[in-house]
């Protein structure tokens, strides 16, 4: 069973079995769990945002085109689930890219290179704390890609915008953060 | 999430799904949301091809770019007689297929900007090939024998007569000066007078199709411009053969009005 790909698993559970589904929560609840967790800052509420976003995956199994990335389509559930609970609480401590000096931009490459993963790492450990303050629209890409290690092209699946503005939104993204953890005292 | 939280999880999830009787939504509800999408955007494509051609045939059989020719003065009596109306309901068709359209892959996989155009283009050729192929000219022609009424408030009118200019055929040539039938059969007395611009060496008889530009006075149409447009084949006509002519009139002459 731990052989399948995700896409196998799920032609699997809509064929009958369902509790192979179980493999596809032990897969997923992990990454979901931090991706929810990051980007609605309620550790709290993320386990229960988790509940139903594999609830909501089960029961739209039919509607999964099993030609596509599994991952992508259950990162949109979560994404979805994750804005819909961002929008009910209403969260007002957002930071205007407007108040930010305009920067110019050249999208990166998608192949990481050695020094990028060390950044990678180096940016999560410092900038937990100052995520909570960044525009969802920023911190979606920036979670997605510094602690979940999708690549553009899954973002742009998960978010269902060009890849091409995955990389502003990170680049911008960074760029916005850095200045809320200075304002924080976060070097 | 410590190993502990995460077999809870799942245990839960998968307790849940058994005690609710929580099962899959129906694959068939999501090939119809699938050809609901796919028959919206076909459907809304189309009725925005078809309005947009409607808007073509309109302006191709009232001639309303013929106004233009006038030069300043037409203006005005061209933008009164442009389709607007057909134009805003094809764009809104293209709106709601833009829409559509946004929820497919493809409209953050290419440049959606570029999608949009292209769709754009297609709608006006598609639009413009109608126009062209003389489809509108049949089925006006079956509305006219009452044959499709369901159409008539599409293909019924060919109007003609606007606040600022009109097109219809002479009926009458009375004292200098002419009544003019429109296509919708409503007669209207223009006023000729030595300011109205006309076609060098033009006359007017009875039977020829004209267009006017110019403004209402009460129930006569005192025509600053005139042109004929017999089959769209001549604008300007030289002396006629033995059919009672127009003249100008001169300034202060009598106006007998129709009513």
């Amino acid at each position: 069973m731990k052989d399948l790909s995700d896409e196998e698993l799920v032609e699997k559970i809509r064929s009958g079995n369902n509790e192979l589904y179980a493999e596809i929560v032990r897969r997923y609840q992990q990454k979901l769990y931090h991706y929810l967790r990051y980007l609605t800052n309620r550790p709290s509420e993320a386990e229960d945002l988790l509940q139903n976003v594999f609830i909501k995956a089960y029961r739209s199994l039919f509607g999964f085109d099993t030609r596509k990335k599994f991952s992508s389509w259950i990162y949109r559930i979560a994404h979805n689930e994750g804005l819909n609970f961002l929008k009910k609480t209403a969260r007002k401590k957002q930071i205007s890219l407007e108040s930010l000096e305009n920067i110019g931009f050249s999208p990166k490459s998608e192949a990481d290179s050695v020094e990028d993963a060390f950044i990678k790492e180096e940016i999560r450990e410092r900038v937990k704390q100052c995520l909570d303050e960044l525009e969802a629209r920023y911190r979606e890409p920036l979670v997605l890609y510094y602690f979940e290690d999708k690549s553009y092209r899954e973002i742009s699946d998960i978010l269902r915008v060009p890849a091409k503005t995955v990389g502003t939104f990170i680049f911008r993204g960074k760029r916005i953060l850095k200045t809320i953890c200075e304002k924080k005292g976060v070097s | 999430m410590n190993e502990n939280n995460k077999v809870d999880l799942e245990a839960r999830i998968m307790k849940r799904i058994k005690d609710e009787g929580i099962s899959f939504r129906s694959k068939y509800i999501f090939l119809a949301q699938k050809l609901g999408l796919g028959g919206g955007l076909a459907l809304s494509l189309i009725l925005a091809i078809l309005f947009l051609n409607l808007a073509f045939f309109t302006m191709k059989v009232s001639r309303s770019l013929e106004f233009l020719s006038f030069g300043r003065i037409g203006i005005l009596a061209f933008l009164e007689s442009f389709p607007y109306h057909w134009i805003l309901i094809g764009l809104a068709f293209f709106v709601v297929a833009s829409m559509i359209f946004s929820r497919y892959d493809i409209s953050y996989k290419k440049p959606f900007k570029k999608l949009l155009a292209a769709l754009l283009l297609l709608i006006f050729v598609a639009g413009t090939a109608l126009a062209l192929s003389g489809i509108n000219e049949a089925i006006e022609e079956k509305v006219a024998q009452g044959k499709i009424p369901v159409l008539r408030p599409f293909y019924g009118r060919r109007g003609g007569i606007g606040k600022r200019g009109l097109v219809g055929e002479v009926v009458e040539i009375r004292n200098g000066n002419l009544v003019v039938e429109s296509g919708e059969k409503e007669k209207v007395f223009i006023e000729l007078t030595r300011n109205t611009l006309l076609p060098p060496e033009s006359d007017f008889k009875v039977g020829d199709r004209i267009r006017v530009v110019g403004e209402w006075d009460g129930k006569k149409f005192c025509a600053s411009a005139l042109m004929l447009t017999n089959e769209g084949r001549r604008l300007m006509r030289g002396p006629g053969r033995g059919k009672k002519r127009a003249t100008i009139p001169p300034a202060n002459s009598p106006v007998i009005l129709i009513s």
